[in-house]
């Protein structure tokens, strides 16, 4: 009589896990899209500056406009430089996976491969595809699996979630690890992994409400891989904003930004 | 030889007409959210030549030291740009003062946003299009850029542009283009030229169409030709891969065929093929081959030196023809820039080399920046002959080689 003992053992054991895994990954992404929340719009408009300290030394703080929103399942973002003087003008439009730039010093709109988007805009410690969201938020493009339910970050007890992107999505990093504070789903930070290296890491603060809506008013990119960190402060955001129209989101529209 | 600036093309009067006109017609509102910008430049190049003669700088195409080169020289100037707009209109000047020159226009045109995705402007503009980097075969109405310094601006064209982008997929641009002889005169018809511009915009895959019309009472009288062109551009894995087809009537250069300067009227091709990839190091590179069908070929390279050494007086006519980047038929160009944040540089090199004149060009070049607003450029240019006995950029050049120092201060 052959022994079927293991085969049992084993479904045993699948019929335990797998629900178990599927369970903690429905947790993670209930969590995330708590999280998410707050920082989802259909048409969000900020002002903020954006500071780069290389090496100790801060750069000249520049100002940038943002807009953002999502027509048709396509994600559209506008980054325009409004300061300093040499970066005034410089625009990064991002329809998808496209990437077009216009440069201030020449006027001129290139259109750039996909493979810079994973590369630093206008030399920050974010790149491109970050300063391309769209606010859809991290649900939206990554499978979320909770690994701990009582990490610590910063002294706040939090989840720490590992997000990979999902399949057939063109993202530049293998996987994201997220701190999600347990008592109010703040994000408070995200380390990078881009080639099996933790590359950098957002930590999120002065969370304030706007419009009902808790929202991180800073945040810090910091490099792991140099000596250099970019912290963005807002100073405005607006959400469902009338600025935002999809008539932006072209290049004929970026070739007339000023 | 790289130009440390552009030359300050003529300013006819129809120029600061046309800029008061636009002073006058434009929206109140939108002059009043007006900004002012610009750099200034100070810039020492260096023309190192052996043997150290008077006739270090003689050349064919340097006839007797006509361009007047010195060893090292100081030169400086002002990029003043105004701005104004209110998301419906716009409008911007750009002008680049010069010492002992008039200044020159490079953009004076206002723009109207008449409604969603319906564009039109008026005035002095840009009508740059094309993928390539340092060649733009499908553009017919711009002058064209130097391979050499891709990224410098150019003066832009006198025209009225009507821009349709009915969807996100398609924009349209028609352009009438006015280059008047002498505006004081008249404007005659002939003064008038046609582009239109398609652009298809799906993702990782754009394409475009350009076409040009200029009418000539004899073929071959002026330096534009009807033309159409076609590129497009594909990302492929992350590499974007582009190309470019011209069709065109005419050359727009002086053929060496003749006798007295005159074009070709016949049909011509050119073409570019292109990729750009950027690594995670964040080196950015860039390679093109470009097939030029004005470049003159071995023959008429040859023909073209024989008719400057007849020549005893200066005769621009045929200077016109020598144009680095231009002169052969084609061309081979590997740019790669590395930004190096610790230091807040930029690293650059690019290579252009002609396979059937054998000329190459070696530019390096480092940007620094300094302050944020202050940035240093240093830059050699140098032009090599790979190959005996051919007549190539290198061998007609006056200085091949030039070291340059700029600092530009933005403000």
């Amino acid at each position: 009589m052959r022994n079927t003992k293991p085969l049992a053992l084993a479904a045993l054991l699948l019929a335990v896990l797998i629900p178990a895994r599927r369970a903690a990954a429905d947790e993670a992404a209930e969590i995330v899209a708590r999280a998410d929340a707050p920082l989802l719009g259909s048409r969000i408009y900020g002002v903020s500056t954006m500071t780069i300290t290389r090496a100790g030394k801060a750069r000249p703080a520049m100002e940038l406009e943002s807009y953002s929103m999502t027509v048709e399942g396509r994600d559209l973002s506008l980054t325009v430089y409004r300061a300093p003087a040499k970066m005034k003008g410089t625009a990064y439009l991002m329809i998808d996976d496209d990437l077009w730039v216009r440069f201030a010093s020449t006027g001129r709109t290139r259109k750039l491969s996909s493979s810079a988007r994973k590369n630093a805009a206008g030399g920050s410690d974010f790149s491109y595809y970050d300063m391309g969201d769209s606010g859809q938020g991290m649900a939206e493009d990554y499978e979320a699996r909770l690994e701990d339910d009582k990490a610590i970050a910063d002294g706040i007890r939090c989840y720490r979630i590992t997000m990979v992107p999902k399949a057939g999505k063109e993202i530049p990093y293998d996987k994201l690890t997220a701190y999600i504070s347990r008592e109010n789903y703040r994000y408070l930070r995200i380390d990078y992994t881009q080639d099996g290296a933790e590359i950098k890491s957002l930590t999120f603060s002065d969370y304030r409400t706007v419009d009902g809506r808790d929202y991180p008013f800073r945040y810090v990119m910091e490099s792991r891989v140099k000596p250099s960190s970019t912290e963005v402060v807002t100073s405005l955001v607006e959400f469902d904003s009338p600025r935002v129209d999809e008539g932006l989101f072209t290049v004929p529209h970026l070739e007339q930004i000023r | 030889m790289k130009k440390p600036a552009p030359a300050a093309a003529p300013q006819t009067p129809h120029t600061l007409l046309l800029l008061l006109l636009l002073i006058l017609i434009f929206p109140a509102k939108a002059v009043a959210q007006l900004s002012f910008s610009g750099e200034a430049v100070l810039g020492v190049t260096v023309l190192p030549a052996w043997p150290y003669d008077s006739r270090r700088f003689d050349s064919p195409v340097n006839p007797g030291g006509t361009a007047d080169l010195q060893d090292l020289s100081l030169d400086y100037g002002l990029d003043a740009r105004l701005a104004g707009g209110d998301g419906k209109a716009d409008f911007r000047f750009r002008l680049i003062f010069a010492p002992a020159e008039l200044p020159q226009v490079l953009r004076a045109h206002a723009g109207w946003r008449i409604r969603d995705g319906f564009w039109l402007r008026l005035g002095r503009q840009s009508l740059l299009t094309g993928y390539g980097y340092g060649w733009n075969p499908m553009d017919f109405a711009n002058p064209l850029k130097d391979p050499a310094d891709p990224a410098q601006e150019l003066q832009g064209v006198d025209a009225l542009s009507v821009l349709a982008s009915p969807g996100s997929f398609f924009t349209m641009k028609l352009t009438g283009i006015y280059r008047p002889q002498d505006f004081s005169a008249g404007i005659d018809y002939e003064d008038l030229q046609a582009a239109l511009e398609f652009t298809l915009a799906l993702p990782a895959f754009e394409l475009k169409l350009t076409g040009f019309y200029d009418y000539d009472e004899h073929e071959g009288e002026d330096a534009y030709v009807p033309a159409a062109g076609a590129g497009l551009m594909l990302d492929i894995a992350g590499i974007g891969v582009y190309a470019e087809a011209a069709l065109q009537k005419g050359s727009r250069i002086y053929s060496p065929q003749f006798a007295v300067p005159g074009r070709e009227t016949g049909w011509l091709f050119s073409g570019l093929a292109g990729l750009q990839y950027v690594f995670i190091s964040e080196t950015s590179v860039t390679a093109e081959f470009f097939f030029n069908g004005e470049g003159l070929g071995r023959t008429e390279r040859e023909l073209y030196a024989n008719r400057l050494k007849a020549l005893d007086v200066y005769f621009p006519d045929w200077l016109s023809v020598y144009r680095p980047g231009y002169f052969a038929r084609t061309y081979l160009l590997v740019d790669l820039r590395q930004p190096v944040y610790v230091w807040n540089l930029e690293a650059g090199l690019a290579c252009i080399l002609s396979p059937d004149s054998g000329a190459l060009s070696v530019l390096p070049s480092l940007s620094f920046d300094i302050t944020g607003a202050l940035t240093v450029n240093l830059s050699y240019s140098g032009l090599f002959s790979l190959k005996e006995d051919e007549v190539d950029e290198a061998r007609l050049a006056p200085a091949p080689h030039s070291l340059r120092c700029e600092a530009r201060y933005s403000y």
